[in-house]
């Protein structure tokens, strides 16, 4: 019976719009701080996105000219909290997509800079710590793509002004 | 009475077991999710091309100020087989820089074009034990963590020239941080190899290399 009880306190806890709303302010705020060294300077993230070694050179500067943008968007709209859902859905999938490049990166031995956060001039290389951080943060995204609204919600906001 | 109120409150019941479940639309939702990614290629898309657009621009005017178009036209034709890149593009190489960001990041056809050209000195940013091994032709060893001993040690040797750091290539960092540090020490005119050791090595280009020991 107790069992149930924390089970279902746990449930009320992640469904909390408090707890949604840190969510959001932290994985967009992470997002745009992460985006925005690669959309200055994007020949730093070609290198970074080269180290890899998994994608065809030719590809790197369509990349490095739209995964950034892709990010920021998806951070500004997880923070102003418009179309949750979705912006989590694409940060869900980069984030798949950075876990699927930085496994295949450690796994081969390859001693690099994880492109992450390093660009800001932090020390950030592939690694299980990578790994854990992208992986919690997938978590993160995937709560809210469950629980959150898909609307132009802005914290209720707008319920306020046109009710 | 209490039985219209037992009644009103089954109907409640009812109609709250009645209510639907709020939809789950994932269709809408990746499709709003397509429409966000759309709105970012777009973006990025348009920022990269008013980008290429500017240096295009920029690529066009700068030759025409500083040499005349008959030597632009002739370098190319009287020596086809050496390594000869655009003069309108190089020219930013021997300018000095006003900020790092402004520092200019090169490949290896334009490394080759400083490295002929004389007016350059390489700077291998690796560490020490490597650069012994071996580097390229004519560099000096600056290790990105020993910057504040090496930079006052060659001063003579790097005055008045283009400095042009290189390191591990793709992914390695030192290459910019030797390059921040000799803008800091007050050299305006660095430029960054990014293609770095692997990329010369590659093409084959002059290095400098330990002997082996004679046995």
């Amino acid at each position: 019976m107790q069992a149930r009880n924390n089970t279902f306190s746990f449930m009320a806890f992640i469904r909390h719009p408090v707890f949604l709303a840190c969510l959001k302010i932290i994985l967009g705020a992470l997002f745009i701080i992460s985006s925005v060294p690669k959309i200055c300077h994007p020949q730093n993230f070609i290198e970074a996105i080269a180290a890899y070694r998994i994608l065809p050179f030719a590809l790197l500067p369509i990349l490095a000219a739209t995964v950034p943008w892709i990010q920021l968007f998806a951070g500004v709209f997880l923070v102003l909290d418009i179309f949750v859902q979705s912006s989590a859905l694409i940060i869900s999938g980069l984030l798949f997509v950075f876990i699927v490049a930085i496994a295949s990166a450690f796994s081969r031995g390859l001693d690099i800079e994880c492109g992450c956060f390093d660009l800001m001039g932090l020390e950030d290389k592939v690694g299980w710590v990578a790994l854990i951080r992208d992986t919690i943060f997938l978590m993160g995204s995937g709560l809210l793509v469950i629980f959150d609204k898909n609307t132009l919600n802005f914290y209720g906001v707008t319920k306020k002004f046109f009710k | 009475m209490a039985k219209k109120t037992a009644k009103k409150a089954v109907k409640k019941v009812s109609r709250k077991k009645a209510l639907p479940v709020p939809a789950k639309k994932p269709a809408k939702v990746i499709m709003i999710a397509l429409l966000i990614l759309l709105l970012a290629l777009a973006f990025g898309g348009l920022v990269a091309l008013a980008k290429s657009q500017k240096t295009f621009i920029k690529g066009l005017f700068i030759p025409a100020v500083p040499t005349p178009t008959a030597t632009a036209i002739v370098v190319p034709t009287a020596v086809p087989t050496k390594t000869v890149a655009l003069p309108g593009t190089n020219q930013r190489l021997f300018e000095a820089s006003k900020t790092k960001e402004e520092m200019p990041s090169i490949d290896i056809t334009q490394a080759k074009f400083l490295f002929d050209s004389g007016k350059a000195i390489f700077i291998d940013a690796r560490s020490i034990e490597e650069y012994e091994q071996a580097h390229i032709k004519g560099a000096l060893p600056i290790p990105a963590g020993l910057t504040q001993e090496n930079i006052p040690k060659f001063a003579t040797m790097l005055k008045d020239k283009i400095l042009v750091t290189y390191c591990h290539g793709s992914g390695c960092h030192l290459a910019n941080k030797t390059a921040n540090a000799l803008f800091d020490a007050g050299y305006r005119k660095v430029c960054i190899f990014w293609g770095g050791w692997p990329h010369w090595t590659e093409a084959k280009f002059p290095i400098t290399q330990k002997e082996a020991p004679k046995p």
